[in-house]
């Protein structure tokens, strides 16, 4: 080349040091910049709320009397068996709709760190859903207990009732974990539809063909590994034989959504993006 | 400055790069050109450290990629136009990709200006044009100002007044010193807008080679020459030159012409002067550059659909006996 080539000098400073804030700010406003999660949250805070009060309404119009055993808490919690699923396919989409759109290769070429981009990405995700979810267990808690409360006799509980704290915070950690494995399928998978059958699989379908197995198979032994199963001990009064207790479930939860988060961090590096 | 040292690539059986050795110089465009499939979007994948090469290596300016600090300050790529959640605006996208790197929200106006997308900066990327997600991507190129910028297809979906901008831009950005590679399958484009080749075939590398020689190559050595009086001047030069074609009529009351092959321009004008020949027409025949760069890439075109003017099937030319090398 000739000797009068310019010598780049770049003008533009970066305001801050490259690295893990960089990196959340980053992560925080793809988050809040897509109005589709501000519907996907509200969606699942709406799908709790609705479905937990209905369900506190459904049990207490029928005639059959209820026990003394009767889990008021945690009752309305069985809601989660679908807004799970909305809060989970959120934390897919976080993920697969990057590698759909090729935004993956623009975030990998930003930064080259893949482990940290997941890891932060998942860490701002679950922190944004567990606020949201701590908002909605708590809602559905005090809109449930009151329709409990509505006639002569009051079968609702109290926030300070035993176990009730636990429970109300205990379903947005379950909440939050099952957007987590959203995101953990997310990066195994990359695909949307595997992510979210996948997804759908593990929560709803394994649980129920474990109920048409044979017993002698040691059945419920392993039934109570499953995710959703363990996990949603956590909203239980009393531990059922054959069942974690409370706090250990949600950590055999949280163990599955882990494994899938290494894999996923493993294939991350492996892989061509 | 990026440089390639044999560098491999296999998907299973298939080589997709193979050995490709090349170096792109600071200060000037440097056009990556090969038929679809020649493994360029690959070689740029390594580059950038997306794709792990099977062998060989890859440095830009000295260091392989991913071990760059601040890595949109080294080095801003185009891959994919539209490669963007159709949901978010431009301004959040090019916000996010900025503040991955450090950069703020002011650098992100100064590139949406840079492109001219700052009017449509809200709204929703879905519902932009190929020719706008183009500039954007572009946008997200340049937002760290970077010393080394890799496009691929960057005028893919762009009107002429689009590609003329791109052109500009990529000179203007060659002009301040940058190392500018771009991508292309489109010969003319290049001869236009680069000033260094990259040729590549099914992996390999064909040619290395200022745009200058690229042309000059495609020359075919034959002159053209017209004269009112063409019988008595083609037996004069019949009796010198090897290859004489004969003679076509004139259209348009043009006169007579023959093309002539191993005699240089200057002797026929010579000889024609001193016989007292008028001339109207003396002109090297320059075979087209698309011409050149596809003799240049026969038999590696990886999908070809029959020729419709060839009535049986036809066998693309053996690869290694048709491939000509040039070397800067």
């Amino acid at each position: 080349m000739s000797t009068t080539t310019a010598v780049f000098v770049s003008t533009v400073k970066p305001e801050h040091r490259p690295g893990i804030l960089g990196v959340a700010r980053s992560e925080w406003t793809k988050i809040r910049s897509l109005r589709s999660t501000f519907w996907t949250f509200l969606v699942t805070a709406g799908l709790t709320i609705g479905l937990g009060s209905l369900f506190a309404l459904g049990r207490t119009s029928g005639r059959e009397p209820i026990p003394t055993t009767f889990n008021a808490a945690g009752f309305p919690f069985n809601a989660l068996f679908l807004s799970q699923l909305a809060i989970g396919v959120l934390g897919v989409l976080i993920i697969t709709t990057e590698y759909s759109s090729g935004m993956i290769r623009t975030t990998f070429i930003a930064v080259p760190q893949r482990g940290l981009v997941l890891a932060v990405k998942a860490v701002i995700f679950g922190s944004v859903t567990f606020v949201v979810a701590v908002l909605t267990t708590f809602v559905t808690f005090f809109a449930s207990q009151a329709i409990l409360n509505r006639g002569t006799v009051q079968y609702g509980v109290s926030l300070s009732s035993p176990h009730a704290l636990r429970i109300v915070i205990g379903a947005a950690l379950y909440m939050t974990v099952c957007g987590l494995l959203g995101v953990a399928l997310g990066a195994l998978l990359r695909s949307t539809a595997a992510a979210i059958t996948a997804l759908a699989g593990l929560l709803f379908i394994l649980p129920i063909m474990m109920n048409f197995l044979p017993v002698s198979w040691h059945r419920d032994a392993i039934a109570q590994w499953l995710p959703s199963n363990a996990g949603m001990q956590i909203v239980e009064k009393v531990t059922q034989p054959l069942q974690f207790s409370p706090w250990a479930g949600l950590a055999v939860f949280a163990g599955w959504v882990a494994v899938a988060f290494v894999a996923g961090l493993v294939l991350l590096h492996r892989r061509d993006a | 400055m990026i440089e390639t040292h044999e560098l491999t690539k296999k998907y299973g059986d298939t080589v997709a790069v193979d050995h490709l050795t090349f170096r792109a110089l600071p200060g000037r465009v440097t056009g990556f050109l090969g038929p679809n499939g020649a493994g360029k979007s690959t070689t740029m994948r390594m580059i950038l450290g997306l794709d792990a090469p099977a062998s060989g290596s890859v440095t830009v300016n000295g260091t392989p990629y991913r071990q760059h600090h601040y890595p949109l300050h080294e080095v801003g790529a185009l891959l994919e136009a539209k490669a963007i959640h159709p949901g978010r605006s431009s301004y959040n996208h090019l916000l996010a990709v900025a503040q991955s790197n450090g950069f703020g929200a002011k650098r992100v106006t100064q590139v949406l200006e840079l492109v001219g997308l700052e009017k449509v900066a809200g709204k929703r990327a879905g519902a932009y044009s190929l020719g706008m997600g183009q500039r954007l991507g572009i946008a997200t190129a340049l937002l760290g100002d970077p010393g080394v910028l890799l496009l691929d297809e960057p005028v893919n979906g762009l009107d002429p007044e689009g590609i003329i901008w791109v052109r500009n831009l990529l000179k203007a950005l060659a002009a301040e010193g940058r190392t500018v590679f771009v991508s292309s399958h489109l010969m003319a484009e290049m001869a236009l807008t680069a000033d260094h080749l990259v040729v590549i075939g099914r992996g390999q590398l064909i040619a290395d080679t200022s745009v200058a020689d690229f042309v000059a190559s495609a020359s075919t050595g034959r002159v053209r020459v017209s004269s009112p009086d063409s019988p008595r001047l083609r037996k004069l030069v019949a009796e010198k030159a090897a290859d004489v074609s004969p003679i076509e009529a004139g259209v348009d009351g043009d006169s007579p012409t023959f093309t002539v092959s191993g005699l240089p321009r200057s002797a026929i004008g010579d000889l024609a002067f001193h016989h007292g020949i008028v001339v109207h027409e003396l002109t090297s025949e320059a075979a087209s550059l698309e011409e050149a760069f596809m003799e240049l890439t026969a038999g590696d075109v990886e999908f070809r659909a029959q020729d419709p003017s060839q009535p049986t099937p036809v066998q693309a030319a053996p690869v290694a006996a048709t491939r000509k090398v040039l070397k800067p």
